[in-house]
C-alpha cells in the first residue's frame, strides 16, 4: 500500500511540475507584463526599468531557475546599475525571490508588492465555497435523480430526467448563468443578480456551476444502478426476503460507487474550469477571476501560483480517489 | 400614500422570504413599521432609501487603491471618491474657465517656472493629519521615488516637469517645473497631483497603502475584497459638507448583460458601460434610466504610414473620405458619441471648430486611389480588439465594411480582433498595416495631452518609435506650443498643425467615445464627460 502510494505521489510531483513549466513557456509567449504595468506611450527606460526590477529581462531559463529556487546566494537587497537603452543611466532595485521550493512565487504585478500566493490564497475560500456547493447540488441531486430513473425505468419521469441530463450537458454554463439571471433575479427578483456576500447569493453561481457534474452524475448513477440491479447478488438479497429500500442502499449502491469515485475526483477539474466562467458571470471573487484578470493583465506570478494551487489539489483528490478504490473494492487494492 | 421605488421593489421581493405564515406575519409586520415609521425618522426620504447602499458596478477590476501607482481612467474615477487634488474640472468641460477650487482656494503664476497655490485650511485627512504645504511636497516627493526608491508614480512620465513643491508657509506652496508649462493647473486636477497625508504615507509600506488609503475625499474607506466589493462610508468631517449618500459600494461585473440584470433587479445604482442596444430596454423598465455623453476619451483609428498601402498619402485621405464616420455614428453608436474633425477633442483646449469633419464622399475617395499609383485592389487590414470600449469591434468591422463599398476593384479588407495585451504588443513592435484602433482618454482637456503622446518623435528605441506618425513639422509646433503660456499664441500653433493633419491625416479621425450609464430610478445623476463617477455629485431623488 505504502509503495503504491508513494509511486502515485512522485507521478503527481512530476504532473505539477509538468504544469509549472507548461504554463510558465505560454505565458511568456504572449506578452509583456511590463508594458502592460505603464501608459501606452512610456518611453523605453520606464518600461525597461520594470523588467530588470521583476527580472524579466533575464534570458528565460535564468527566470524558470530562479522562479524554481530563488536567488542564488539568497539575493537580498540588490540594485542594477546599468545602461539604458534610451540613454542614461537606470539605477533599479531587484526585486529579491525565494523560489517556489520555498513557496514564493515572486510580488503580484497587478496587486503591485504583494505576494502572488497570498493572493491567490486569499481568494481561494470564497471559490472552495462556490465549489462546495456546487459539489454537494450536483451529487445528491444525481443521487436522487439516478435513482429514481433506474428504480423506475422507463417511466415518464425516467424519460424526463434524462432528457434534462441531456440538456445539462449541452448548455454552456455561461448561456446557462445568464438566462437564470434574467429569470430569478430580474423576472422574480427573489435571488441578487451577482456578487457575494449572503447565502442567497450563492444560489444561482451554485447551480450553474454544478450543472454539468449533475447531469454526468446522474446518468452514471442511473446506468451504474441499472448494470447492478440485474446482478444475481441483487437477486439473493431479495431473495433473502430483505427490503427493497436495504437491497438498494447497501448492496446495489455501494457497487456503483467505483465509477462514481472516479468521476467526483474528475469533477474537482471541472469545477475548477467551470468556475473560472461562473466567477466571472456572477461577480464571485473567487481564484477563477483571479486567474481571469490576471491571465488579460499578463500577471505571470499570480497566473503560476494559481496554476500551481489547482493543479496540486487536482492531483491530492485524485489521489485520494485512488486511495478509497482500495477501501470500496479490495479487489483493486490487491492488484496493487 | 405613494409607494417608492424602494418600497415596490422590497414587496416584488416578497415571495423569498415568504416560506411560512409566521414568517410572512413577522415580514409583514416589519414593513408596515418600517413604512409607518420611516417619514417621522427622517423627512423628505424614506428609511429604505437612506439605509441601502449605493452600489456602483464597473465592467473592469481595479489592483489597487494607490491614486500614484495605476494609469486607469477607472480606478482614477473610484478612488476620487477619497482623494482630492488641487484643482477640479467642471463637467461640461472648459478648458479655460471650468477650473475650480478643490485643496486650493486659489493660485496664481509667480514666474514662468512657479505657481502659488493656496490650500484650503483646516482640511483633514481621514486619519486626522491636517492638509499642509508639506504634505503637497510629500507628494511630489512621492511620486518621483524620493519618499521610497522602490516606488515612482505609475504615470510619472507626464509629471517628470514638476521638479518639486516648495512649502511657502503651512497653507501656501510654490509648484515648480522644469520649463514654462501651460498646462500645469491641468497638471494639478488629478492623478499624481491627489495629496496624501505624509505620515501615514511616509510609514507605510506601498502594499498597506494600496490596500488601505487614507485621503481627505467626501467618502472614507472602510473595505475591499480583491475583485470584490469595496466600501466608502461619507466622511462627516468632509470640508464640503458630508455628502447625502451615507454608503457606497463599488463591484465589477465583467459581463454587460449582468450589469443590466443587477441594475432592473434592484441591485446596482449605476452601471458603467451599458451596451447600446439595451438603452431603450433600460428607460422603458421604469426601474432605472440611462445617462449618457460624448465623454472626454477620443477614438482614433491610426493608419500604419510605416507599411504598404498607408505609406501613401492619397490612400490616407481616402481611408478618411471612404469611412463614413457619420453614418456609423448614427447606425453602429446609436447616434452618441461626437465627431472630431482630427484628432483634438471638441471641448479641449487648442480645438479649432472651423476646419471641417471628412465628409463621407465614396467618388472622391476612389479618385484618390486611382491617383495614388499604387495597384488596385489595396488590401486595407483593420487590426481591432473587442469589448474594451464601447463598440470597438462593431465599429471596427463598421469602417472595414464602408471601405469595401468603395468597389472590390478599388479595397479589399479584412478585420482581425486581439486581447489588449496582444494588441498592445503588436502595436510596440509596429507589426500592424492598414488601420488599427486606438483610445485616448484626454485627461488634462488639452491638445498637447494627445498630440505629444501620439505624433511627438520618439527616441528610437522607445517602443513603437519606428511605426509612430511624426514629421519635424509637427514636433516644432507641438514643441513651441507646450512651452508657451500665451494661450492665443497656442491657440495658433494648434490650428495651424490641426490644418496640417487635416491635409496629411496620421489617423481615420474618429470620435468622442461615449460614455453611457445606468442609473436605478431612486438616484438622480447625470453622467460626467470626464468619466469620473464622483457620489458627491449624486442625489436621492425626492
Amino acid at each position: 500500500m505504502w509503495r503504491f502510494f508513494l509511486r502515485r505521489l512522485a507521478q503527481s510531483i512530476l504532473v505539477v511540475f509538468g504544469v509549472l513549466l507548461l504554463v510558465f513557456v505560454i505565458m511568456q509567449l504572449t506578452g509583456d507584463p511590463a508594458a502592460l504595468m505603464l501608459p501606452p506611450d512610456s518611453p523605453a527606460t520606464d518600461i525597461e526599468r520594470i523588467r530588470i526590477m521583476y527580472g524579466l529581462d533575464r534570458p528565460l531559463y535564468v527566470q524558470f531557475a530562479r522562479f524554481l529556487f530563488g536567488d542564488i546566494g539568497g539575493g537580498g537587497d540588490r540594485t542594477v546599475r546599468t545602461w539604458g537603452s534610451g540613454g542614461g543611466w537606470l539605477e533599479v532595485p531587484i526585486k529579491p525571490r525565494k523560489g517556489v521550493i520555498r513557496g514564493d512565487f515572486g510580488e503580484s504585478l497587478r496587486y503591485r508588492e504583494q505576494p502572488a500566493l497570498a493572493v491567490v490564497l486569499e481568494r481561494f475560500p470564497r471559490s472552495l465555497e462556490l465549489m462546495v456547493a456546487a459539489f454537494l447540488y450536483a451529487v445528491l441531486l444525481s443521487l436522487v435523480f439516478g435513482l429514481l430513473c433506474a428504480l423506475r425505468q422507463g417511466s415518464l419521469v425516467d424519460q424526463g430526467v434524462r432528457v434534462l441530463a441531456i440538456l445539462g450537458q449541452s448548455i454552456p454554463s455561461f448561456w446557462l448563468g445568464l438566462l437564470l439571471i434574467l429569470v430569478f433575479a430580474v423576472w422574480f427578483g427573489w435571488l441578487p443578480a451577482m456578487g457575494s456576500g449572503t447565502w442567497w447569493h450563492l444560489v444561482m453561481p451554485a447551480v450553474t456551476l454544478g450543472s454539468l457534474s449533475l447531469a454526468r452524475n446522474t446518468r452514471l448513477v442511473r446506468s451504474g444502478m441499472l448494470d447492478v440491479l440485474g446482478e444475481d447478488y441483487v437477486r439473493t438479497a431479495r431473495a433473502k426476503g430483505l427490503t427493497e429500500r436495504l437491497v438498494v442502499a447497501k448492496h446495489a449502491l455501494k457497487n456503483t460507487a467505483i465509477p462514481l469515485v472516479t468521476l467526483w475526483g474528475l469533477d474537482v477539474g471541472v469545477l475548477f474550469g467551470g468556475a473560472v466562467i461562473t466567477e466571472s458571470i456572477f461577480a464571485w471573487p473567487g481564484t477563477g477571476r483571479l486567474v481571469i484578470e490576471s491571465v488579460t493583465r499578463r500577471d505571470f506570478p499570480v497566473v503560476q501560483a494559481a496554476v500551481f494551487f489547482i493543479a496540486l489539489i487536482f492531483v491530492l483528490v485524485n489521489l485520494l480517489v485512488d486511495l478509497v478504490y482500495g477501501w470500496l473494492d479490495p479487489r483493486v487494492r490487491l492488484e496493487r | 400614500m405613494q409607494t417608492t421605488d424602494a418600497e415596490r421593489r422590497f414587496i416584488e421581493k416578497m415571495p423569498t422570504i415568504q416560506f411560512s405564515r409566521r414568517g410572512f406575519i413577522q415580514v409583514a409586520t416589519g414593513a408596515a413599521a418600517v413604512a409607518a415609521a420611516g417619514p417621522f425618522i427622517l423627512p423628505g426620504k424614506t428609511l429604505a432609501q437612506a439605509q441601502k447602499p449605493v452600489v456602483i458596478i464597473y465592467g473592469v477590476p481595479w489592483d489597487t487603491l494607490d491614486p500614484h501607482n495605476h494609469i486607469a481612467t477607472w480606478i482614477e474615477s473610484i478612488t476620487g471618491n477619497m482623494f482630492e487634488q488641487p484643482v477640479e474640472m467642471s463637467s461640461p468641460i472648459d478648458p479655460i474657465n471650468g477650473w475650480k477650487p478643490l485643496l486650493a482656494t486659489s493660485w496664481k503664476r509667480l514666474n514662468p517656472t512657479t505657481m502659488q497655490f493656496k490650500l484650503r485650511e483646516k482640511v483633514k485627512f481621514h486619519d486626522g493629519e491636517e492638509l499642509t504645504s508639506e504634505a503637497v511636497k510629500f507628494t511630489i516627493d512621492r511620486i518621483h521615488g524620493r519618499v521610497n526608491k522602490e516606488f515612482k508614480g505609475a504615470v510619472l512620465s507626464y509629471y517628470q516637469i514638476i521638479d518639486r513643491a516648495e512649502p511657502v508657509d503651512k497653507y501656501t506652496v510654490n509648484v515648480i517645473t522644469t520649463r514654462p508649462d501651460p498646462i500645469l493647473l491641468n497638471r494639478m486636477s488629478g492623478f499624481h497631483t491627489r495629496i496624501v497625508p505624509p505620515k501615514y504615507y511616509g510609514t507605510n509600506s506601498p502594499a498597506q497603502v494600496a490596500t488601505n488609503p487614507v485621503g481627505s475625499g467626501p467618502y472614507r474607506f472602510v473595505s475591499w475584497v480583491k475583485d470584490g466589493d469595496l466600501v466608502m462610508e461619507a466622511n462627516d468631517q468632509y470640508w464640503g459638507g458630508a455628502p447625502e449618500i451615507k454608503k457606497i459600494i463599488f463591484r465589477t461585473a465583467p459581463e454587460p448583460s449582468v450589469r443590466v440584470s443587477a441594475l432592473l433587479a434592484g441591485d446596482a445604482d449605476l452601471v458603467h458601460a451599458v451596451p447600446v442596444e439595451e438603452i431603450d430596454f433600460i428607460n422603458k423598465s421604469g426601474k432605472a434610466y440611462v445617462s449618457h455623453t460624448a465623454s472626454n476619451r477620443v477614438a482614433l483609428w491610426r493608419l500604419e504610414r510605416h507599411k504598404p498601402p498607408m505609406n501613401n498619402q492619397k490612400v490616407r485621405q481616402a481611408m478618411n473620405y471612404g469611412a463614413n464616420m457619420e453614418g456609423l455614428l448614427k447606425t453602429v453608436y446609436g447616434g452618441m458619441g461626437k465627431r472630431v474633425s482630427t484628432m483634438v477633442g471638441s471641448w479641449h483646449f487648442g480645438y479649432d471648430d472651423k476646419i471641417p469633419f471628412y465628409p463621407h464622399d465614396p467618388n472622391k475617395a476612389r479618385q484618390l486611389l486611382k491617383e495614388s499609383g499604387l495597384p488596385l485592389p489595396i488590401q486595407v487590414n483593420v487590426h481591432t480588439i473587442q469589448g474594451r470600449y464601447p463598440k470597438d469591434k462593431d465599429m471596427a468591422e463598421g469602417i472595414a465594411a464602408e471601405l469595401s463599398k468603395l468597389g472590390k476593384e478599388y479595397v479589399q479588407t479584412k478585420v482581425t480582433v486581439y486581447e489588449w495585451g496582444t494588441h498592445l504588443k503588436r502595436q510596440n513592435a509596429c507589426e500592424n498595416d492598414g488601420i488599427t484602433h486606438n483610445s485616448w482618454g484626454n485627461w488634462m482637456f488639452d491638445a498637447d495631452m494627445i498630440l505629444y503622446p501620439w505624433l511627438h518623435t520618439l527616441p528610437p528605441t522607445d517602443p513603437g518609435a519606428a511605426c509612430r506618425p511624426a514629421k519635424p513639422e509637427w514636433d516644432r509646433i507641438i514643441d513651441e506650443a507646450r512651452t508657451t503660456l500665451d494661450p492665443e499664441k497656442r491657440k495658433k500653433l494648434y490650428s495651424e498643425i490641426q490644418k496640417q493633419l487635416w491635409d496629411d491625416p496620421p489617423f481615420v479621425f474618429g470620435h468622442h467615445v461615449a460614455d453611457i450609464m445606468g442609473v436605478s430610478s431612486r438616484l438622480a445623476w447625470k453622467v460626467r464627460q470626464d468619466e469620473m463617477v464622483w457620489l458627491k455629485e449624486a442625489k436621492f431623488k425626492k
